[in-house]
């Protein structure tokens, strides 16, 4: 480690006005004992301006490791691992060199799971190559049962003990069978016979003794690996052509929701093998009136699990074979062309123009599985979509600043995607795989969107100290499918229109205080603003809906002292769905901040900060009867104005306040957070510094109205009732300590605290039960449980520095 | 005698302190020939460079005493004297003369260099940047600087970039956030939740997805547009399927957020209400979930029949907990939300 205060002749700091006397005496201290101080200002001077080089080798032990806290790190097991980093520069770059020729190599964490290896070669101002290796883990859960065998594999299959396909059943006549009724997973039993005699052992023993004996601990995550290099070669003054490509593999496995026909199914382990090549382009000619860039974007990813398949552990589906056969994510492709300008039309007034053309294709062979009984027939026939999305857009921005003290900017964007793909006719049986399924046919569309936005920013300096922004903008998305088809588009908005205004202050109020305030006011409103098709009268889908959208943002800055200042901040977001009535109903924020930053000559940085941030969001909706269970009791609970069980979702049902609901979800969220550096401690030896960062969020979710449910006989209204709140407790504490042992090499230790529990009734509700893994209707539980660890790693290294 | 320390001693003291000296410059020139070029041989009071190309009217006063951090601009590629491009001091801070005349007075100077970049300095960002600017707005990635969100908004290039360091922290992943969110402080509490890219893990950055110096798309965004971006990472998203789902065709935020979430995965609302706030349809997209249909809640006790599982003794009625609730709630069963290339695929569960 270099500290150029321990240097002999660097022994006292010198203020300003001595500064000749200092650097005199220097000079004849040089001159008089120069023999021995000579080099030592030499390795000086050259420490202070050549590129050091570092080393760093070491342990760090895990107490308390999960694959959870280990998320992206890699490190997920109580024990010691090694530490190895380096970055090493080379070359003859550098002052008083005539060579512009530089090298570096860096390594980070190589000995664990998540690392790079990168490095760079290239003589400055003409060439840079750069290379990469990396691999990223992400570790997603430790506590997954799956049932099925063959996890990491595209079939996953059924215990060897499980029931028999033919076993399983799925009536309702008798009690034995009401105990398979939910596609059998509940059921003790293996059959009825089995029932009959009340036997759950052995061969008589049914899924809901099978499955809890049966899960095994499967951890879920991906890793991807990257390699990438790229290239810049400046071939004129003027000109630069650069090149990259970009290749990263990822397996693993993640999980998938699977349904084996209708309202049953499972969470299933889906193989993860797919590579993803990005290659980059361009060439960029300047000149001091404006300059050019052409290019050339291409991304392929290629999907080795194009499909995958699984067993039903559900009731027998024998005309379907049993199997739930799923698709992988296609591979596709995207390939475009850009053109992006900047031309200086004059002293004060500049243009920007960029261009793209792209076409993204998927011609991905459709998944076969006839002959199971449930085969599919595509209309007219085709072995794959042949899928193509050409894409344009432009985008110009026209910056002035020909008026004194007033900048104006003028932008215009076009963004189409057309989507080019012809609407194909699928027929299939409904529900997919289950047996008595009806045949079904179905057209697929090819949604487009094209979206322009024009805006007009006013930037005025006011006066030295005061600046006012103010603009307008005005978006128009005209959203199609292509072809004429009978269903109505996925888009059922044909256009909606953005009108906003903003305005913002920004003003210093003395040499300590400056203020910037912000405010937008935006209205959408959609062209034909009515309820989608198939959906109960005054729902609006949130994406399409008429809003109004406010956004406030302010920041005060105040110096108190020289060392020491503040900030506090306020952000408020609301956005008010105007003509919903089911659906989101609006989405509300408010952010506090405060920051408070202190430095000191005394080598000491010190920043903490204060955030509490109430997030909201109420939506509402409808609820329907169960179909068919006869005429609800009126009068039941806490609702007497019932329409009737026969009109679930219709516009006649609207507005009922035995069916009317809304749900508000919140979130609360504290954090608090404070970073400390501080140099030069016992005996100006020592460099410490700590992180402590803490996040408490607290989300309710709170429901008003209620639903109405069979007890068998009649329909009964049952009032809804709050959720219990999700919570999440987050303490990340660092702290490290750099001890020198010499001018070239140090100790380094750190250690980290890292704490996380979660409760979360969403995954904690259905493990917590009874009925375990099977606690929900028809759905085989994962059995994974919302995090909750408490880790600490401790880590000590040996630095070696050298030039 | 190869010495005389009689009378000519205090004579020939002189002679043998310049003998020394002529050993230790030599030493001194095969040792660190890069900064002894930069000094004179005499060791006299001459001005020379230390680092930059005519930084000796500057660094005769700024030098190792007096501010050593100045010169750590030697270790960068602003340091590299044999590219044409590099800058000098005054290119950055102005000729200052004033400041330099101020400099020989025993007082010191009392006026600041020309352009200064501290805290305090008079200097405009414009300025400020413009140094940055002369060279750099030719670059490639700095076309879209002019009219952007952070330049017409003040923001001065080094009030991100530091120059006179070894490595510049924000060029670097895992410290580069903290220097955004010295002004983006809702990202900063964002990135604090619980569903995160890894930005806090030092695996993904600002830079990732925002092109600071500005960019063609919205929001400084790294590409064309947000999607555009999300599809870098996650391509197999991107399709076109033969069954599309509108909000994933329109916009990845239509459902997710990009800094931060308590909701995995990065989700705006949790699941089945972000699902409801589009999907209103009879039965279970209209229905009305809550607590009460938890395991144990009031509506698992509204059983037909009241069965019993013999096994547990819970009653196994069909109001038992619903899926839509659990785990990932609709997309238990449609996970395939982002498209789906199944011929069986239209409502996206396979």
């Amino acid at each position: 480690m270099t500290n150029p205060h321990e240097s002999p002749l660097t022994t006292s700091r010198h203020p300003a006005p001595t500064r000749h006397v200092a650097s005199l005496a220097r000079q004849l201290t040089c001159a008089s004992i120069c023999l021995a101080v000579a080099p030592s200002w030499a390795d000086e001077l050259r420490a202070l301006t050549e590129p050091v080089s570092a080393v760093e080798v070491g342990g760090i032990g895990m107490n308390g490791a999960t694959a959870k806290s280990a998320e992206f790190n890699g490190l997920t097991d109580d024990r010691i691992y090694g530490v190895l980093n380096f970055s090493l520069f080379g070359g003859q770059a550098g002052v008083r060199s005539e060579s512009a020729f530089r090298w570096k190599l860096v390594g980070k964490d190589l000995t664990t799971d998540t690392y790079k290896l990168g490095g760079e070669i290239g003589i400055q101002g003409i060439n840079r190559l750069t290379a990469s290796y990396g691999q990223l883990v992400r570790n997603q859960y430790d506590d997954f049962r799956a049932i099925h065998r063959g996890v990491g594999g595209t079939h996953l299959s059924l215990p060897a003990n499980y029931p028999g396909a033919s076993s399983r059943l799925n009536g309702t006549a008798t009690p034995s069978d009401r105990l398979a009724n939910w596609g059998n997973i509940q059921s003790p039993y293996a059959s009825a016979s089995c029932a009959d005699a009340g036997d759950s052992t052995g061969a008589c023993a049914g899924p809901a003794t099978v499955i809890p004996a049966a899960a095994q601990i499967t951890s879920i995550g991906t890793r991807r690996r990257q390699a990438a290099v790229a290239y810049s070669h400046h071939i004129s003054d003027n000109t630069e052509v650069r090149g990259s490509f970009k290749h990263e593999k990822k397996t693993g496995i993640k999980l998938t929701g699977t349904t084996f026909g209708g309202f049953i199914g499972t969470l299933l382990p889906e193989p993860v093998d797919s590579t993803h090549d990005q290659f980059d382009a361009s060439v960029h000619y300047h000149r001091k009136a404006g300059q050019l860039k052409v290019g050339y974007y291409g991304s392929i990813y290629r999907n080795k699990v194009s499909n995958w398949s699984a067993e039903n552990p559900f009731y027998d589906q024998a005309v379907l074979g049993n199997v739930a056969h799923m698709n992988g994510a296609p591979g596709n492709q995207m390939h475009q062309l850009s053109a992006a300008g900047m031309l200086r039309l004059d002293k004060y007034t500049q243009v920007n123009l960029a261009a793209t053309y792209g076409r993204r294709t998927q011609d991905a062979s459709f998944l076969n599985y006839v002959g199971n009984g449930g085969s599919y027939q595509i209309d007219p026939a085709r072995t794959s979509l042949g899928g193509r999305v050409v894409t344009n857009t432009v985008d110009l921005r026209i910056t002035d600043r020909g008026f004194e003290d007033v900048t104006l900017v003028l932008a215009y964007r076009y963004d189409e995607k057309k989507n080019k793909t012809a609407p194909l006719i699928a027929e299939f049986d409904t529900p997919p795989q289950s047996a008595g399924g009806s045949r079904v046919q179905r057209t697929s569309q090819a949604p487009s969107r094209i979206e322009q936005r024009i805006s007009l920013d006013a930037d005025i300096q006011v006066s030295e100290q005061r600046a006012l922004r103010a603009g307008i903008d005005v978006e128009q998305v005209k959203r199609r499918c292509e072809s004429s088809q009978s269903a109505p588009c996925l888009f059922d908005v044909g256009r909606t229109d953005e009108h906003g205004v903003r305005a913002e202050w920004r003003e210093t109020y003395s040499d300590s205080i400056e203020g910037r305030f912000s405010y937008r006011f935006a209205r959408v409103e959609p062209i034909h603003d009515a309820s989608p098709t198939g959906q109960i009268a005054g729902s609006r889908r949130d994406f399409l809906a008429a809003s109004d959208r406010q956004t406030l943002r302010s920041q005060v800055n105040k110096q108190i002292t020289e060392a020491f200042a503040l900030t506090g901040a306020v952000d408020f977001n609301l956005t008010d769905y105007t003509t919903t009535r089911y659906g989101t109903k609006d989405r509300q924020s408010v952010a506090y901040h405060l920051e408070a930053n202190h430095i000191s000559e005394d080598d000491l940085k010190l920043t903490a900060y204060l955030a509490h941030e109430n997030l909201r969001t109420t939506i509402a909706g409808n609820a329907s009867a169960p179909p068919g269970t006869g005429t609800p009791s009126g009068g039941v609970g806490t609702c007497t104005d019932i329409i009737g069980s026969t009109d679930s979702g219709s516009t006649a049902a609207a507005g009922d306040p035995c069916r009317d609901w809304s749900t508000t979800l919140k979130d609360r969220i504290n954090t608090l957070g404070v970073s400390l550096k501080k140099s030069n401690v016992i005996g100006s030896k020592v460099n410490v510094s700590g992180d402590l960062s803490y996040s408490h969020a607290m989300s309710p979710i709170a429901v008003s109205g209620g639903s109405w449910f069979s007890d068998g006989t009649s329909l009964r209204y049952l009032s809804a009732q709050d959720f219990p709140d999700v919570k999440a407790r987050i303490i990340d504490a660092r702290i490290a300590a750099t001890y020198p042992l010499d001018r070239t090499s140090a100790l380094r230790a750190d250690y980290r605290y890292l704490k996380l529990k979660t409760t979360d009734w969403q995954w904690d509700a259905y493990v917590d039960t009874p009925m375990g893994l099977v606690a929900t209707q028809q759905y085989i539980g994962p059995g994974v449980r919302s995090p909750d660890y408490r880790t600490q790693a401790f880590a000590v290294t040996y630095v070696h520095h050298f030039q | 005698m190869i010495f005389d320390w009689g009378d000519s001693m205090k004579a020939g003291r002189t002679d043998f302190i310049g003998l020394a000296c002529f050993l230790a410059w030599s030493i001194f020139f095969v040792s660190a020939p890069a900064a002894l070029a930069a000094k004179d041989d005499g060791g006299n009071d001459e001005k020379v460079d230390l680092v930059m190309l005519g930084d000796s009217r500057c660094t005769s006063c700024h030098d190792d005493l007096d501010a050593p951090d100045v010169l750590r601009i030697g270790k960068t590629r602003h340091g590299v004297t044999a590219d044409d491009r590099t800058p000098t001091c005054v290119g950055c801070h102005g000729t200052s003369k004033r400041h330099e005349t101020e400099a020989g007075r025993g007082s010191g100077p009392t006026t600041p260099p020309d352009i200064g970049y501290s805290k305090n300095s008079s200097s405009t960002p414009e300025e400020r940047s413009h140094a940055c600017l002369s060279c750099h707005e030719q670059g490639a990635t700095h076309a879209q600087w002019t009219g952007s969100a952070h330049e017409t908004r003040n923001v001065a290039c080094t009030n991100c970039h530091r120059i006179h360091v070894d490595a510049d922290p924000i060029l670097a992943k895992n410290s580069q956030a903290e220097i955004c969110y010295a002004c983006h402080k809702s990202v900063r509490a964002q990135h604090q939740r619980i569903s995160t890219h890894p930005v806090g893990a030092g695996e993904m950055t600002c830079s990732d997805c925002h092109a600071a110096h500005g960019s063609a798309g919205p929001k400084l965004m790294l590409r064309n547009s947000i999607s555009e971006t999300c599809f870098t990472c996650h391509a197999e998203k991107r399709g076109p399927f033969l069954w599309e789902h509108a909000p994933v065709v329109d916009n990845c935020m239509s459902c997710h957020t990009a800094h931060g979430s308590t909701t995995p995965p990065l989700l705006k609302a949790r699941s089945p209400w972000l699902c409801q706030s589009c999907h209103n349809q009879a039965l279970h997209p209209g229905d009305a979930y809550s607590a009460s249909s938890l395991p144990g809640g009031s509506v698992a006790n509204v059983n037909e029949g009241s069965p019993v599982n013999p096994l547990t003794g819970v009653g196994i009625g069909r109001n038992n907990p619903p899926a839509q609730l659990a785990y990932r709630a609709c997309a238990n069963c449609h996970s395939q939300i982002h498209g789906s290339n199944h011929p069986a695929g239209q409502h996206f569960l396979r």
